[in-house]
């Protein structure tokens, strides 16, 4: 163990001295996710501009204006005069108008009511009324609760008739505490995660094939054979280095990710262990694949291709660059059975979704036998590679 | 010190059918055996095998008393050091730390094996360029490099495949100045095809021609027993025709200078002095050519 150490001390070091090495390990990871989360998770929030024309001298005005403005999705103008204008000439999103007596006739008991104003066959105008529609239902709701309450204390038979008549079908509203991915933060760190399995997939392969296919060209397996060096040792030794470049990429993208604000408050110390273990299955499982590759490429150009090949199009299907809830129903598949996009998932499991380790790793139960069964294979590759070079140069 | 090696009926068929090596018998004691012979001829195919780098398709290979291809193998290879013709070497990194890297593959630990670069750097004449990346080199360098890494495991056999091929011939020298004056004692077996490099180098020499070895023997040894007959060597006033002399066939080796291959050297100088003399040719300088071991060389190589 040592031996396989002492030789991912010296791989390590020599990367430091190789430029391009350096580029693909810290200067790659950090470009992908500034453009990543620069393009996908820039944070916009969702907003409309409400035109508020007021009539009415009471208090409804001041009560509509104040709840479309505690949401973040409204933002109140006030008009006076000329609503429809603004808009049709695209000034305000949507119109409300209070007419005159409007609280007047609700504080007397009678029915008041209020006109919304929007464009139709605008998407935008015709959501941003819906929107509108849903807050002033809820305000008309809560007058109804509370006018309900003033007549229930004064005739309690006579509640559940008048709830009834208010509202005849209540909608109990529920919040529950969103999932990460509906928070800027969330989605930043979604994509940060979904950067380090690009990393994986790419270093994984092609740090495997030069593994391989390289250290052929270069004559370093003929003086590995003939050195007291067990072919065991300097595979772990390969596979440890494959996997520390893989987790200095992962830090650079977390710490690149974090300076974006990418939100990693739920990953606790047991279940960033847990996202580690997950990443180092999916390197083990990519540098199985890099060297099942390798081993049927009869060049290093083909090699290459043929990594370019799979590793191309799995960045994008594999739901690593594009999210795989975005991929068509049928692509989704490949996501789905791909061992490290599955791993990958799990991670965002952990950090995005608030899943508890134990159930991430249930989840990537499959992606896990299938990622070791690769790698295994790629271990049965390398050693068969190592007798052919004693057999043939 | 060194110690015995020995390849019993090595025997080499590469995928494709192409045989490089066919049966080869051979024994390295203490000291230098060089293996000579054209390209193609299969001496870097035997050392390789000798070196554990090629596994035998038949034969076997002992390394002091220990077969390389059996149980004991990381024993067996613990005692060789291999150079190569191109010794890999991570050129960004400096020798020392490339150094450190074989002596790491050698089973030793990093503090053990930079104490063996620095010594190694100092032995082997490499001072400053210790230091220097690989990558600025001059080959002369690069060879000694090649050499004090196949050494970096304190080995009793070392195994040098043309330790000084692309050297200029002042390099070539100061490499086996070096050589002689660190290794001695060990066992060390080298190829070449330059026969004045093994005539002076060599205990013993194998040449090899076609997969076979053609001859076995001290450097002397084999002149007396293969070298073909003596030569002199005519220095002609002007650019003459040459002359065939009692059926002495001629051999020109440029303008004006003949040889030609007697039974004699003094008499055959008299009849060629006389030859050229009755034609009105001068004759400036004669000289008398032993033969040398690289006549041996392309003797076997064409078959004689």
């Amino acid at each position: 163990m040592w031996q396989a150490l002492s030789e991912v001390y010296v791989t390590l070091k020599s990367l430091t001295r190789y430029r391009d090495a350096l580029f693909w390990i810290i200067i790659f990871p950090i470009l992908v996710t500034v453009v990543m989360i620069g393009i996908f998770a820039r944070g916009d929030d969702v907003s409309f501009t409400v035109g508020l024309e007021v009539r009415d001298e009471g208090w409804l005005g001041e009560v509509v204006a104040t709840v479309f403005n505690s949401t973040n999705v409204t933002e109140v103008v006030l008009v006076s005069g000329g609503l429809e204008e603004a808009v049709a000439n695209g000034t305000v999103d949507v119109g409300v108008l209070i007419p005159e007596g409007a609280s007047a006739n609700i504080s007397s008991g009678r029915q008041a009511w209020v006109k919304v104003y929007y464009l139709e066959g605008d998407r935008g105008s015709e959501t941003a009324a819906s929107v509108v529609a849903g807050i002033l239902d809820y305000i008309s709701g809560n007058i109804s609760e509370r006018t309900v309450s003033i007549a229930a204390s004064f005739a309690p038979g006579l509640g559940d008739m008048a709830r009834f008549l208010a509202e005849p079908v209540r909608v109990e509203r529920s919040a529950i505490e969103p999932e990460a991915l509906a928070t800027v933060g969330g989605m930043r760190a979604y994509f940060a995660i979904s950067i380090i399995g690009i990393q994986a997939l790419y270093a994984g392969i092609f740090s495997s094939i030069s593994m391989v296919v390289e250290r052929r060209k270069e004559g370093v397996f003929r003086v590995l054979l003939s050195s007291p060096i067990r072919g065991s040792t300097l595979f772990i030794s390969d596979t440890i280095s494959v996997v520390l470049i893989i987790l200095i990429s992962a830090v650079v993208i977390l710490a690149t990710g974090f300076a974006m604000g990418a939100d990693y408050s739920a990953f606790t110390p047991t279940e960033a262990l847990a996202s580690v273990g997950l990443i180092i299955v999916g390197s083990l499982s990519m540098i199985g694949l890099g060297l099942l590759i390798a081993g049927a490429a009869k060049t290093q150009e083909g090699a290459v291709a043929l990594a370019n090949m799979v590793a191309f199009p799995m960045m994008f299907i594999g739901g690593f660059t594009v999210p795989k809830f975005i991929l068509p129903e049928s692509l989704r598949l490949v996501a789905e059975i791909f061992p490290l996009s599955r791993l990958i998932e799990a991670v965002r499991k952990i950090g995005v979704y608030n899943y508890t380790p134990s159930e991430a790793i249930a989840y990537a139960a499959p992606g896990i036998v299938a990622g070791v069964a690769l790698y295994l294979a790629g271990a049965l590759i390398y050693r068969r590679v190592l007798e052919k070079v004693a057999e043939e140069p | 010190m060194g110690c015995t090696v020995t390849g019993r009926g090595l025997y080499k068929e590469y995928p494709g059918g192409v045989v490089a090596v066919r049966g080869v018998d051979l024994e390295a004691r203490p000291g230098k055996t060089a293996l000579m012979g054209p390209n193609g001829s299969g001496k870097t195919t035997t050392l390789s095998m000798l070196a554990g780098a090629l596994k035998p398709s038949k034969g076997e290979v002992e390394v002091c008393g220990l077969n390389l291809w059996g149980r004991e193998w990381l024993k067996a290879r613990r005692r060789i050091g291999f150079a190569p013709q191109n010794m890999p070497f991570r050129d960004k990194l400096s020798g020392r730390e490339n150094l450190v890297w074989h002596g790491l593959l050698r089973g030793l630990s990093l503090g053990e094996a930079s104490r063996r670069a620095r010594r190694l750097g100092e032995e082997l004449g490499m001072g400053e360029y210790l230091d220097r990346r690989v990558a600025t080199y001059s080959g002369g360098m690069r060879r000694r490099l090649s050499i004090a890494a196949a050494l970096m495991g304190e080995p009793e056999v070392l195994i040098l495949d043309e330790p000084t091929s692309g050297l200029d011939p002042g390099a070539r020298e100061e490499l086996w100045g070096l050589i002689e004056a660190r290794l001695r004692g060990l066992t060390i077996i080298f190829s070449t095809h330059l026969g004045e490099e093994a005539e002076r180098h060599a205990d013993i020499v194998y040449l090899f021609s076609r997969g076979r070895v053609a001859a076995r023997g001290r450097p002397g040894e084999l002149v007396e027993r293969y070298a073909p007959k003596p030569r002199i060597v005519l220095y002609l006033q002007g650019d003459v025709e040459p002359l065939e002399i009692d059926g002495m066939k001629p051999q020109v080796l440029g303008p004006g200078v003949v040889s030609y291959m007697v039974d004699d050297p003094s008499l055959g100088m008299r009849a060629a002095i006389d030859a050229y003399t009755l034609k009105g040719v001068a004759v400036e300088k004669v000289e008398v050519r032993k033969p040398s071991l690289e006549e041996v060389f392309l003797a076997v190589a064409r078959g004689g």
